[in-house]
């Protein structure tokens, strides 16, 4: 049992350091997409940005539109990189997750906030100029992703598994699954909608794209495969049980650590909500997805997820 | 009375030595002392660079300081037996202690706090958790006095519990130091110190100290008005070396100004001479230069006081200056205590 206040710090500065490294490899993977489909499908490449954007929404709304797709490209680039004005850029979580954890560092090891702030001051120095050169932004942004990495490793390695943990896991589960929740929510229905024989190859390079922005490719072809059809990726970014991304492991995840969190006599709200929620997933299959309910679903899942949230912070964090 | 009947749990009393060789107190700091986390960061660095320094010397060793801290903190706990609770009860991570409250903490084991962390019920302590409140025995207060509780000081607090000093007077809680323990570090008392020492204890005060002239006693505040180019004049109440004039090295202009100030209000100030003080070879720039130094001790006192074997040596890195303090550009040193060879 910790104090509200360190556990609300734990459970964001959780979320932060993921939302961190999902921003980072999301763009590695768009930009690179981008790069792909550029000379072939201008409107594509424009799509993934856009998308990218929806899935993550900082970008201020009196922002230029881009009129090339170049310019589009790097505003993007740059703007989910390093602007510290917006909300959902690497740096603006990797200095949130920084900020908690200097609130509760007293409730960390050493390894883990060494980690973590060196990670978030070499991204830091990063300036536009330099991140505009694909290059750099991408070894910028793969080191970012490592060092995010090494904090995660610190935090398995060296924190003790108390309530602290526990709720910086919570913030972290959460934020992974509401984010792969989001970006199929974003994506599906573009996706569902392309007639795929027009051009085969790019099709197929857009839902490769999906599977690796939810780190998710090589797990799935060891699932279903290299062959990559449209109903078995969703079944398995929605309901395989094993995937660290998949919907279902997700939710199952947040279920179990606010089961071991909340203590044995009561069944908190929160617990109420996410178990409903973990017991739908574990029942729900191919018919969903063949019956078009899809994105329906994914509605449901968000708005779940949300109360879940909500139950969190007024029963722990008292805010 | 404040429980156990003591007053400052943590002392750092302000040591310098002057141009004939004479350890001087310079300043009593019964408030909330800062800088402990120095001296053990400092020694930690120390033996991480020049491993091959300790090893030549008994140096007797700081590193128990938390321990010590914790049995002082503990020893005055209301609910005695059971594990009572210690709290650190810090502003937040905007002070610039907050290095420090975060370190004790982690070294010490126990929460850290912040205001809004603690509640008042039933005329005893609690601190919010997330399954429920626990009670709070002991406070280690690193905020200043107006701080502590809104109802009864400043009420534009947010740092504070609404109630503190309520549980504080009915001896539910302990507050380290105890509210009020400033007046012997005031300034002004400092000049009755010696006196004080005497009254009460029947001896004699086993340090000088600096001769200080009080802006309040009419003899003083003209001798302070003709001798301002000769004295260093303090305010009262402040601390880290804010709103001070060094009067030798101050403009003419500085100095008129200065004295306007004071004569609103003599009693808030005090003047001392400039004491010359000693200096240690610093590595600047590649080189080694005199510095001025003075020595901050940590003392602690709960079942029994305890000086810890080392302190503060802070240093006026500048060339020529005589502010150590570290908001004022200052730096510190490791300092050693030497344990007396066997034989």
């Amino acid at each position: 049992m910790i104090l509200s206040r360190v556990a609300d710090g734990l459970y964001w500065m959780g979320r932060y350091v993921e939302r961190a490294e999902n921003a980072a490899r999301l763009l590695l993977v768009t930009e690179e997409l981008s790069t792909e489909v550029l000379g072939l499908d201008e409107a594509l490449a424009r799509e993934e940005w856009r998308d990218l954007r929806a899935v993550f929404p900082g970008f201020p709304t009196d922002e230029m539109p881009a009129r090339t797709l170049t310019g589009l490209a790097a505003a993007s680039l740059v703007g989910l990189a390093i602007d510290p004005a917006n909300r959902y850029s690497v740096l603006y979580s990797l200095k949130k997750a920084r900020d908690n954890a200097r609130s509760v560092r007293e409730a960390l090891t050493l390894e883990v906030f060494v980690n973590l702030n060196e990670t978030y001051r070499e991204l830091e120095v990063q300036n536009r100029r330099q991140l505009a050169d694909p290059a750099t932004f991408r070894s910028a942004l793969t080191s970012t992703q490592r060092g995010i990495m090494s904090t995660v490793g610190a935090i398995e390695h060296t924190l003790t598994r108390d309530a602290g943990w526990l709720f910086l896991k919570l913030g972290e589960s959460f934020e992974r699954v509401f984010r792969t929740a989001v970006i199929l929510r974003t994506k599906l229905p573009a996706l569902v909608a392309t007639e795929p024989k027009i051009d085969l190859p790019l099709f197929y390079s857009q839902w490769r794209s999906l599977l690796r922005g939810l780190s998710s490719l090589e797990n799935y072809r060891k699932a279903f495969g290299a062959r990559l059809e449209p109903i078995d990726v969703l079944q398995f970014l929605l309901f395989d049980p094993q995937t660290p991304r998949s919907v279902r492991y997700g939710v199952t995840a947040v279920k179990e650590y606010l089961d071991r969190i909340s203590s044995a006599s009561e069944l908190s709200q929160s617990v109420r909500i996410v178990g409903k929620l973990a017991a739908e997933l574990s029942y729900q299959g191919h018919d969903l997805i063949r019956e078009g309910q899809s994105l329906s679903f994914l509605d449901h899942v968000l708005t779940e997820l949300g109360r879940t949230h909500d139950a969190v912070s007024a029963v722990y964090f008292g805010t | 009375m404040p429980l156990r009947k003591i007053f400052t749990h943590v002392v750092g009393t302000d040591i310098v030595r002057d141009d004939r060789g004479d350890y001087l107190v310079l300043e009593d700091n019964c408030r909330v002392p800062s800088g402990v986390s120095y001296v053990l960061e400092n020694r930690n660095l120390l033996s991480r660079v020049f491993p091959e320094f300790l090893g030549a010397y008994p140096v007797r060793p700081i590193k128990d300081y938390p321990t010590l801290l914790l049995e002082t903190l503990r020893f005055v706990a209301p609910r005695r037996g059971d594990n009572p609770v210690v709290v650190i009860l810090s502003p937040g991570i905007h002070n610039s202690a907050y290095f420090e409250h975060s370190f004790l903490a982690r070294e010490m084991g126990v929460p850290l706090v912040e205001g809004r962390d603690l509640l008042v019920e039933g005329n005893h302590l609690f601190m919010r958790r997330t399954h429920g409140k626990r009670q709070v025995d002991v406070i280690y207060r690193r905020i200043d006095d107006d701080f502590l509780d809104p109802l009864a000081f400043r009420r534009d607090s947010l740092l504070g519990v609404p109630g503190l000093l309520n549980v504080y007077r009915e001896g539910n809680v302990a507050l380290a130091n105890a509210p009020g323990a400033g007046v012997a570090d005031d300034k002004s008392v400092y000049a009755y110190m010696p006196q004080l020492i005497k009254y009460y204890l029947g001896e004699d005060a086993l340090l000088p100290q600096v001769p200080t002239y009080l802006g309040f006693k009419k003899d003083d505040f003209t001798y302070i008005a003709e001798h301002l180019d000769r004295l260093v004049v303090k305010t009262t109440g402040d601390a880290g070396g804010y709103g001070m004039l060094m009067g030798p090295f101050a403009a003419v202009k500085e100095r008129e100004t200065y004295l306007a100030a004071m004569k609103k209000n003599p009693g808030n100030y005090i003047a001392q001479p400039l004491v010359e003080l000693s200096t240690h070879p610093t590595h600047i720039g590649g080189r080694f230069e005199p510095r001025r130094v003075d020595l901050r001790p940590f003392i602690l006192y709960g079942d029994r006081i305890r000086v810890l074997p080392g302190g503060l040596t802070r240093v006026a890195l500048r060339d020529g200056s005589y502010v150590v303090n570290s908001s004022q550009g200052g730096g510190s040193k490791d300092t050693w205590v030497l344990a007396s060879r066997e034989g």
